[in-house]
């Protein structure tokens, strides 16, 4: 082969490489408004303050608990690396990514996600995926959480994932096509709207109660890691009105617990302590708490963090309290946006779809089910 | 292993690396290797029956030429094996098809045949035999290929030409782009009017004759464009199967430039045995002595062609439709080959042929009269074709398009323009090689545009083509048989 000819072929795959890298960029979902929990997982990776607290779990972890509140109370710096329909897996490998960028003092769990076996759409894997960074836990979490019809290729070039968007982009694919601001508050998903409901989906009790072998071991692997790395792990349930949350479930994360020398809060039992008001606390009819009731939840467990375990006040640490006292500008500001437009329109126009749209084809509405 | 699957073109990837390191009198046994470890990915369960197969048409061969029974018994024995799997409704078993048996069972029995009547030599060597039938690029849809021809390709040592290889790429990238972009793009509304004829009825009887007549086609040629695409990239060529089929004048030049390998297959190992055999050469010259000369030589001609279409038909499927669309065919070239010097009068008369007008009007009439036809086939009846032709005719025109029935067959406008952009492509790229082979133009062009084409095409099938999560994309429809 002519040296002439090597030029050529080499200018010819950087050249392909860099346009289907730039398609890619412009063609994966970019979750800045809407859906915009799909951005969470990889704004984790921009803060490089350290935390004391991180927060692991599904969508409750991120909704029911305010980072900024237990920042603005307590001092204590935390990031919940939440995500929608998180399975253990995920919740485990994202464990132990944190670990290699940092030793926080807490790891909150929320057990919620110990109910869910499998995702019945990849929309969820892929919100949870796609933001985390390339490593072996990565590679670890996409293989163990796959469903049907799924390649892990897939993974590695999105775009073979979303190439069919080229028929639905949007003027928010171009203009967050090189840069994406930061839409959570250190991971807390910010809802300011009110959606009361009254009536909830009957309860549906299992012929068995036990939970899925996986969660159990994938729940073990947690303590484990933990305890391995001398960090004190919580476990909880957050506060949620539905789904329901029956007693043997109840009994076996206690017994767990017991067994590990865990401790284990049921926020749904304290609800009244807490001051839930699930006429005025949730914005989805008691699925999920808004930040009325996230600063009520975050007010309670702060006092438990800090009077319990002893967590340093950070407010007094001038490095810290500036980032913080940025976040918390950027937290009043969209929640006063949030709260005057719902007092004007009944609704926050951003979030008004999220149950029937999606930034992902196949009709796999990200926002549609449980989170 | 579907031949537009991720899992494939890895294979292939990594046969084609590893083939070119392999000493070069080896390479053959390499394939051969390859061409099993792709065949037990469909199944070890069919392996078995290309196992018989290869087996029994390897030890017949050595022994056909002064054996009429080892031959007999062969064919019986492995078309037995054929029709047996490929009716099993019919014949109520649940044996999985093996995967491209038609197309193995076709070039072994060819291979047979070919031996026994003194063509060549038989192969002496069993593997090398089990490569030739085996070999993975063409086993699942073609070409079927002849031994005298393919056996020089597949054991002299190919060295690593980057022109083939990059030719060869540009060849798959071609049948990616014909089946993800175009074929499995129109699949969901060729299906939704199919199955619901009362429903879409008048114009979109037009619509769905139309859409099939090009999912066929980018179909069927986009996987003969992989099959020798893939061959190609280990320095191997494999006959064409299509060349430009609806630029053809007429009826009878389509069938021989559509599936040339199965129809040229068809024509020597059915079409001409059975036009000479000995109870229609008896009828032949019971007719000759009753009506004539003429009358005595069309007696063959007639019962061969009626014959072939019917397996034809059958081969498609054992139902009335499959039966009817060959049998339909059969009768539009017969009656075609009688009006043959009407033709020739009128044109003595209208001297018209050369004419471009004309040239164009004959391929749009061919091209109207196979779209018809496949209506057999597609409506799955042989009845329901005719009542639909009648609505078209007869119900309401083009302002049905208007009414909503176009939003419910699944394409958006863009898919539209999409589709339409690709069928104008691929005219142009068949007017632009016509006459010519598919690689001869691509040659001459310099190596930078080779290059840019690749790229161009990698970049649209990625971006453009229907696969992936949310699609289910269809085999290739010639893998069914």
């Amino acid at each position: 082969m002519k040296k002439s000819h090597l030029t050529v072929l080499a200018v010819t795959l950087a050249i392909t490489a860099a346009a289907l890298g730039l398609l890619q960029r412009l063609l994966v979902p970019k979750y800045e408004n809407n859906i915009v929990e799909g951005n969470f997982i990889s704004e984790y990776y921009r803060d490089r303050t350290k935390h004391d607290v991180i927060f692991l779990g599904d969508s409750n972890v991120y909704s029911d608990i305010s980072t900024v509140e237990l920042w603005k109370k307590y001092g204590i710096t935390s990031y919940t690396r939440g995500s929608s329909d998180q399975m253990l897996s995920q919740s485990y490998y994202i464990l132990k990514d944190t670990f290699e960028t940092e030793l926080p003092q807490t790891v909150v769990f929320d057990v919620s996600s110990m109910t869910r076996t499998e995702l019945k759409k990849d929309a969820f894997n892929r919100i949870t995926m796609d933001g985390m960074r390339w490593s072996l836990n990565k590679i670890k979490a996409i293989r163990a959480g796959m469903i049907k019809g799924e390649h892990f290729l897939d993974y590695v070039f999105p775009i073979l994932r979303f190439h069919s968007r080229w028929n639905d982009l949007t003027a928010d694919d171009f203009r967050y096509l090189f840069s994406r601001p930061s839409v959570s508050y250190n991971g807390y998903y910010l809802r300011a709207d009110v959606k009361t409901t009254t009536t909830y989906p009957p309860d549906h009790k299992q012929k068995n109660m036990t939970f899925n072998a996986v969660n159990a071991e994938y729940l073990q692997k947690i303590a484990d890691l933990c305890r391995e790395k001398n960090v004190t792990l919580i476990l909880i349930k957050s506060p949620s009105r539905y789904p329901a949350w029956y007693d043997e479930w109840d009994s076996q994360i206690s017994d767990f617990a017991s067994a590990n020398g865990i401790r284990y809060f049921n926020f749904a039992k304290v609800k009244d302590e807490i001051g839930i008001d699930y006429e005025t606390d949730t914005y989805d009819g008691g699925l999920h708490l808004n930040v009325s009731g996230a600063e009520k939840v975050a007010d309670y467990f702060g006092n438990i963090l800090s009077s319990e375990y002893g967590l340093t006040d950070h407010r007094s640490d001038s490095a810290v309290k500036a980032y913080w006292e940025e976040m918390t500008e950027r937290y009043e500001s969209e929640r006063k946006a949030q709260e005057a437009e719902f007092a004007e329109l009944g609704y926050v126009s951003r979030y008004r779809n999220t149950d029937t749209e999606t930034q992902i084809p196949d009709g796999s509405s990200a926002a549609g089910d449980s989170r | 292993m579907s031949m537009v699957s991720s899992g494939f073109f890895g294979f292939l990837f990594l046969a084609c690396f590893f083939y070119y390191l392999v000493p070069g009198k080896h390479r053959w046994i390499f394939l051969l290797l390859v061409s099993i470890l792709f065949y037990l990915s469909g199944g070890m369960k069919t392996a078995a029956f290309l196992c018989v197969t290869v087996f029994t048409t390897w030890f017949a061969a050595k022994r056909v030429k002064d054996n009429r029974i080892w031959f007999h018994a062969c064919l019986i024995l492995n078309f037995g094996i054929l029709i047996l799997l490929k009716y099993k409704t019919e014949f109520g078993n649940n044996f999985l098809l093996p995967l491209g048996i038609s197309y193995y069972t076709f070039q072994s029995m060819g291979y047979l045949i070919d031996v026994r009547k003194g063509k060549y030599e038989a192969e002496k060597n069993i593997f090398r035999f089990a490569l030739f039938v085996s070999f993975f690029p063409q086993i699942s849809m073609g070409p079927i290929s002849r031994f005298d021809k393919l056996k020089e390709e597949l054991f002299t040592p190919h060295e690593a030409d980057y022109e083939k290889l990059l030719s060869g790429a540009r060849r798959i990238l071609r049948g990616c782009f014909k089946k993800l972009i175009i074929a499995d793009r129109l699949s969901g509304a060729v299906a939704l009017i199919g199955a619901n004829p009362e429903h879409f009825d008048g114009i979109y009887v037009l619509v769905g004759m139309l859409f099939y007549t090009a999912e066929l086609y980018a179909d069927f040629t986009g996987g003969a464009d992989i099959a020798i695409g893939s061959a190609e990239l280990f320095g191997i060529t494999l006959p064409e199967n299509f060349r430009t089929p609806f630029f053809s004048q007429k009826l009878s030049k389509y069938w021989t430039s559509w599936h040339i390998t199965l129809m040229t297959w068809f024509r020597e190992y059915i079409f001409y045995p059975a036009a000479t055999c000995s109870p229609v050469r008896k009828l032949s010259k019971k007719v000759r002595s009753r009506f004539g000369k003429k009358a005595g030589d069309r007696v063959s001609l007639w019962c061969a062609s009626i014959l072939v279409w019917f397996i034809t038909g059958i081969w498609h499927g054992f139902n009335m439709s499959c039966i009817a669309w060959g049998l339909m065919n059969c009768a539009v070239l017969l009656i075609s080959h009688e009006l043959e010097p009407a033709y020739e009068a009128f044109h003595r008369k209208f001297p018209v042929e050369g004419n471009p007008f004309y040239s164009v009007f004959c391929a749009v009439r061919t091209l109207l009269l196979v779209s018809c036809l496949q209506m057999f086939d597609y409506y799955k009846t042989a009845v329901l074709p005719f009542r639909m032709f009648g609505s078209l005719l007869f119900s309401s025109g083009f302002s049905a398009l208007f009414d909503g029935r176009m939003a419910e067959l699944n394409l958006s406008p863009a898919d539209m323009v999409l589709v339409l952009s690709g069928c104008i492509l691929m005219l142009f790229v068949s007017l632009s090689e016509r006459n010519r082979s598919s690689g001869g133009s691509f040659r001459k062009e310099s190596f930078s545009m080779q290059c840019a084409a690749v790229s161009a095409l990698f970049i649209f099938v990625i971006v453009f083509g229907t696969y992936g999560t949310g699609y289910n994309a269809g085999q290739f429809l010639y893998n069914q048989f």
